[in-house]
């Protein structure tokens, strides 16, 4: 990957393998980021608690412009 | 119509500010709470690290003692939530598996006020793994497991639960390094997800069952899956490249690879492929790690 094209592997490409070789069923690997991800999430929910302010961002419009109602019977 | 906008997925915009951690700060670093990932690989308990993550410092030795009885006295299923594991079928998804078992624990351990939060935090970090396992050995093997073990380390926990048998050295070192990798990232998917729920003022285990929610996307958590799925077709190194440039040629995607926000590297994947090579001798294995080196290479 790296020859062809300069792409590095992420922190996942060698878990697989570790984690076959401890004798861990595929389907299990990402609830194991879950067990460890637990400890950053809550960590951000604390820190958001803390100072906090609702996420509420706001959107560019990109439909259409205003229109008529259309009765059911004319659509 | 207006024009089509590509969807930047915001990109490189600052969604707000953290103390928590930096990523590729440098191109290719990574820090929590300032402290480097490979010196907390190297040198940390997982323990350590989720306290370091959840309490804002790193534990004194009198600390990280009372931590670790914390988390094992924490183990224990509530028979409600036992009940509720036991009625999931063995091939549901084990994302959805952990998903619902962190909302019934919700209803059953119900966060009130704001300063139970650490306590509920240490509780689900203590209780993930038994719900995970006495779903697992239940669906698949009809087996009732206690969950509460005296094992000192979250991932050797795990692994005894799972397999029934305390861990190897080896083994709970290992899942020790891998669940500090993985600890935390800044504002992730799934970690997004829990802030914005939190910013409601909801409840802790619904912060959590919605960042669950999207971990499970295949874009975020699971690429260590597809890998594995990837690398377990091919017999050798040299069949490995063949089909490796069969794949780029075709411009399919490549689990495992690249990054949102690393350019050069991702520290963490030196630290995990390091230890995945002594399994390799420790098992003996004849091709798989062999085949990992090659797609890398």
């Amino acid at each position: 990957m790296w020859r062809e094209k300069k792409l590095f592997p992420n922190a996942d490409f060698y878990h697989a393998s570790a984690y076959h070789f401890m004798g861990i069923p595929t389907k299990l690997f990402t609830p194991i980021f879950v067990c460890s991800r637990l400890t950053g999430w809550c960590a951000h929910i604390f820190e958001q608690r803390a100072n906090n302010r609702i996420i509420r961002p706001s959107a560019d419009y990109v439909g259409p412009e205003k229109r008529a109602w259309v009765p059911i019977e004319q659509r | 119509m207006a024009e089509t906008i590509k969807s930047t997925g915001l990109r490189g915009q600052s969604a707000g500010n953290t103390e928590i951690c930096t990523v590729g700060k440098s191109g290719s670093g990574l820090t929590y709470r300032g402290y480097d990932i490979q010196e907390l690989a190297e040198k940390a308990r997982f323990e350590e690290v989720a306290y370091l993550l959840l309490k804002g410092e790193l534990p004194t030795r009198q600390e990280l003692d009372d931590y670790i009885s914390c988390l094992q006295r924490s183990r224990g299923l509530p028979e409600a939530l036992k009940k509720v594991l036991e009625q999931i079928p063995s091939d549901a998804h084990p994302m959805d598996v952990l998903r619902t078992g962190t909302s019934m624990l919700g209803n059953l351990e119900t966060e009130q006020r704001l300063e139970e939060q650490q306590a509920h935090a240490d509780r689900l970090l203590a209780v993930m793994p038994s719900m995970l396992n006495y779903w697992y050995r239940y669906s698949h093997f009809g087996e009732r497991i206690e969950t509460e073990t005296d094992d000192t380390s979250v991932g050797g926990h795990f692994l005894h639960l799972l397999h029934g048998k305390p861990a190897s050295e080896l083994h709970a070192r290992v899942m020790n390094v891998s669940l500090i990798l993985y600890a935390e990232h800044e504002f992730n998917a799934s970690t997004f997800t829990a802030r914005v729920c939190a910013s409601t003022l909801s409840d802790l285990h619904s912060c959590v069952t919605g960042a669950i929610g999207s971990l499970r996307g295949p874009l975020h958590g699971g690429a260590n899956e597809a890998a594995m799925e990837m690398i377990s077709r091919w017999s050798s190194p040299d069949e490995a490249e063949r089909q490796i440039l069969g794949m780029l040629e075709r411009k399919d995607k490549i689990m495992g690879f690249g990054h949102a926000i690393y350019r050069e590297s991702d520290p963490r994947s030196a630290i995990i492929q390091a230890w995945a090579r002594q399994l390799a001798e420790d098992v003996g294995d004849t091709h798989l790690y062999a085949v990992s080196e090659r797609v890398d290479a």
